[in-house]
């Protein structure tokens, strides 16, 4: 029985923080979405890598950034050989490369996916606990409020329809922070009221059935005949005289710093709405 | 007859260089003072890394190659696959759920044992669906329906995913690697592997008799159902420990028998040890490339062993179709 | 060498999916002599070689081995002491002669040592000269050379019984003659030779004593002219047939052709 005991304490502890005293000068990052959390947050000189998809130009935010930062590929050996004193981790870093810093000694934070705003700003702000510097934690956060504000539906505007469609269908459903940015800015989404959760694809035929004010749509890569691609193209979508409007896919794939941009997107898309109702009235 | 006597020792140095290049090749590269310097790091990227990664894959491989000679001897087709009795499949599900329902996060032990619990299951599914007196045929068709069960609960599991990157950690561990592995992976499947081998190596005569047919092999006195379960227990231990560690690693099984017995005969018992060896040889030297490939990340193993093995497989396939034409 | 052995068969009867294929057979072999068990297509012969070899397990009745029951041997010391060559020649892997001759040994492989196993397969090689094959692949032979590996096969197991289904199955006439030679050279020696067989005339030449199988039954046991009576012959295989005496060798059955009526 005290042997459970110390073997539980011994499973529960091993993943507690270590105690710190300074501030952590080699973070490495190994998820995209933490990436460009951390670079509003650390200085670039205490960042020893971050992850090597920050540097995708198509879907990383931060790409720019990210060619004068070290990368890494994610795997145990070269997180090693760079001495952490503080890991960010996803919840869906792989397991075998988890466990191998866990028996290096190596602790790691880990982060889950955000499923609404809240979450987002606070992971923003453990962030900002881990790297020292809460203040700059609170100054993100209040930008992204600040622009959540400035694109919240204003009073006694009509709220409307909207439906997030990506390539494959994809979209963001019920428990998403997309979904959450939606409801502010007074667009209920279609997804949802569907009961569709987390990002899932959506039937085409439930746009047909009920079409939404609004169509956000993803970017078509290049005339590449994918069958994603000719969905987003598809005969049917013709019939949907949803307003389109264009919201790239990688405004799902992180939030964080993202939401200040995804937020404006939303805003301009039912601005847009208002402004072509309003000039079909007119007529 | 004197050349066969060379393959076994050729194997064995073959297996024991690429295990040395498997610990030197790396991202990092360790000096070969990593013994004299004060260099905790690279000591520990040796200990921790790179070492249980080299000594996995002669384990793994050696199963992979065992098990598909094992296979090919008992079902007297050399198209069997350690993959063919459907228990890989169970033992993939069987991490996968793991790592769906988030059990695979609290301990390093958990999703290489639930994959062992899924081999386990698919062994037991195995031995209800065939029955005792089961025939070769309905060994394969049962391992068929297995495999069917267990693929289309990955699928399910992929789709109840919550997020894009949740299935994508799924899919990643499915296409089999043997990076940053690490010695509890070696503590758990091991001793499995080597039951499961000593199984399989009990019941080498049963598998030269059957060279004459099921009817010659009984009239020798072979228990025909005694091998088969001892067989079936043997590969499913064998290919169970392997998958629940690594994720898939396909065609090894397959390949390596085949690649061997134009050089050692074709009797079934001569290939078993051989294959082992083989497959050790061919599952380190994939594990070599896959970090020689140029691109950062490293391409999943089992992807190498595919592109590696589909074409050698086409190529014989095409040859058999043109003797017996 | 003098082998004093008796197979027996006990009330034997096989029955399966609802057909009595074997209607309680009793009839006794003894070593030294070629025993031809013949009959038409579907009498049971196949069946009782089964029994007798202890492959098949029949439905009422047994199987002695010298006053033991068959199926209380353990399945190694059975395989000792009867080898079975069956039927339908089954080779799965491409391996060479030496090594599937070498197979015959497997019921010995925790009796005997490598010297004497390898001294018996080159004596069964030798007794049915195949010996300059030994290195050959088995797929690479002919039909016929392979019916003569597959024998040596079960001659390397030196056992005191040697049963076998249709051993002269597609195999020329002078394969045939040199097969049928061998196994009475094998009787002559002492053990126990069983054999079905389709061809009469050949029956009739190599076997001391005919046993003749019809629906499940024996209908005739005794020497080849004493058990191949024409009336036996019109009865069981519906045709007319007569023996002919020769001047040299063992008569001959002329078949006329079918009975009419």
């Amino acid at each position: 029985m005290r042997l459970l005991l110390c073997l539980a304490t011994a499973l529960l502890t091993a993943t507690s923080p270590p105690a710190q005293a300074d501030a952590p000068t080699r973070i490495v990052s190994l998820n995209q979405c933490l990436d460009a959390i951390l670079v509003e947050l650390a200085p670039t000189e205490r960042i020893a890598a971050i992850s090597h998809y920050s540097r995708d130009p198509v879907r990383s935010p931060i790409a720019t950034l990210a060619q004068s930062l070290p990368i890494t590929y994610e795997s145990a050996e070269e997180i090693v050989a760079l001495r952490p004193d503080l890991v960010l981790a996803s919840r869906h870093s792989a397991i075998p490369t988890r466990n191998a810093l866990r028996r290096v000694g190596i602790h790691y934070e880990l982060f889950d996916v955000p499923f609404s705003v809240q979450e987002s700003l606070a992971q923003i702000r453990r962030v900002a606990a881990l790297v020292d510097n809460a203040a700059a934690g609170e100054a993100l956060v209040t930008r992204i409020e600040q622009a959540i504000d400035a694109a919240r539906l204003p009073p006694g505007a009509p709220r409307l329809t909207a439906a997030v469609y990506e390539t494959g269908g994809l979209t963001a459903g019920g428990n998403t922070v997309t979904d959450d940015l939606m409801k502010t800015v007074g667009l209920d989404n279609l997804a949802a009221r569907y009961g569709i959760k987390t990002h899932q694809p959506m039937q085409l035929e439930l746009l047909l059935a009920a079409p939404p004010d609004l169509l956000l749509v993803g970017e078509v890569p290049g005339a590449d005949g994918t069958q994603a691609a000719r969905i987003v193209q598809h005969r049917a979508l013709r019939k949907v005289h949803s307003k389109r409007w264009d919201f790239p896919a990688r405004f799902m794939y992180c939030s964080g710093p993202t939401i200040v941009e995804e937020a404006a997107a939303l805003a301009r898309a039912r601005d847009a709405v208002y402004a072509t109702s309003r000039a079909q009235a007119a007529r | 007859m004197t050349t066969r006597r060379w393959i076994m020792p050729s194997l064995l140095t073959l297996v024991l260089l690429l295990a040395i290049a498997s610990i030197v090749v790396g991202r990092i590269v360790l000096g070969w003072n990593v013994w004299l310097d004060q260099d905790a790091i690279g000591r520990t990227i040796l200990l921790e890394l790179r070492l249980p990664r080299a000594l996995l894959g002669i384990v793994i491989g050696g199963a992979l190659g065992l098990s598909g000679a094992a296979l090919q001897g008992y079902l007297r087709n050399p198209l069997a696959d350690p993959g063919t009795l459907g228990v890989s499949s169970m033992a993939a599900f069987g991490a996968v759920l793991s790592i769906f329902f988030g059990f695979a996060d609290l301990h390093p032990w958990i999703l290489p044992l639930s994959g062992v619990g899924g081999a386990i299951a698919g062994m037991a599914a195995l031995f209800l669906l065939a029955g005792m007196a089961a025939s070769a045929l309905t060994l394969v068709l049962s391992g068929v329906i297995l495999s069917a069960i267990a693929v289309a609960g990955i699928a399910l599991v992929l789709s109840l995913s919550p997020s894009p990157w949740a299935a994508g950690e799924i899919v990643r561990w499915l296409l089999g690697a043997l990076a940053d592995r690490s010695l509890d992976d070696l503590i758990i499947s091991t001793p499995l592997i080597v039951i499961g081998a000593a199984l399989i190596l009990t019941s080498r005569q049963a598998l030269d008799a059957l060279t004459l047919g099921e009817i010659g092999a009984r009239s020798l006195g072979i228990d025909l159902g005694r091998a088969q379960w001892l067989l079936a227990g043997g590969v499913g231990l064998v290919v169970g420990a392997s998958v629940a560690v690594s994720g898939i690693i396909g065609f090894v099984g397959l390949v390596v028998p085949h690649l061997l017995r134009p050089l050692l005969g074709a009797k079934p018992s001569s290939l078993l040890v051989p294959s082992a060896a083989g497959g050790a040889a061919l599952v380190l030297a994939g594990d070599v490339v896959v970090r020689l490939l140029p691109g950062g990340s490293e391409v999943q193993l089992g992807v190498v062993m595919s592109l590696i093995g589909a074409p050698f497989f086409f190529a014989l396939l095409y040859s058999m179709r043109r003797q017996v034409t | 060498m003098k082998i004093d052995s008796r197979l027996r068969a006990v009330e034997l009867t096989f029955e399966r999916g609802g057909r009595r294929i074997l209607d309680s057979i009793a009839v006794q072999f003894a070593s030294g002599s070629v025993t031809a068990v013949l009959g038409p297509n579907g009498a049971g012969k196949s069946t009782l070689l089964g029994c007798m070899v202890g492959l098949l397990r029949p439905s009422h009745g047994a199987v002695d081995l010298d006053e033991t029951p068959l199926v209380s041997l353990a399945a190694d010391e059975r395989a000792r002491r009867i080898a079975f060559l069956p039927q339908i020649a089954e080779i799965s892997w491409p391996v060479d002669v030496a090594t599937l001759v070498a197979l015959g040994r497997i019921p010995f492989r925790h009796r005997a040592s490598d010297a004497e196993n390898e001294a018996a397969v080159r004596r069964a090689m030798q007794a049915t000269r195949t010996t300059q094959w030994s290195q050959r692949t088995v797929t690479s032979l002919s039909g016929g050379e392979r019916a003569r590996v597959l024998l040596a096969r079960v001659l390397a197991g030196e056992s005191d019984w040697i049963l076998a289904d249709e051993p002269f199955v597609g195999l020329d006439p002078a394969h045939q003659f040199e097969a049928a030679d061998l196994l009475r050279s094998l009787a002559t020696q002492g053990h126990g030779v069983v054999l079905t067989i389709h061809d009469l005339a050949l029956a009739a030449r190599i076997a001391d004593r005919v046993v003749v199988l019809h629906h499940g039954r024996i209908v005739a046991d005794g020497t080849p002219e004493a058990a191949l009576t024409p009336p036996t012959l019109r009865e069981v295989y519906g045709i007319d047939a007569q023996w002919v005496a020769r001047e040299r060798g063992t008569p001959l059955i002329a078949i006329h052709g079918r009975h009419a009526g």
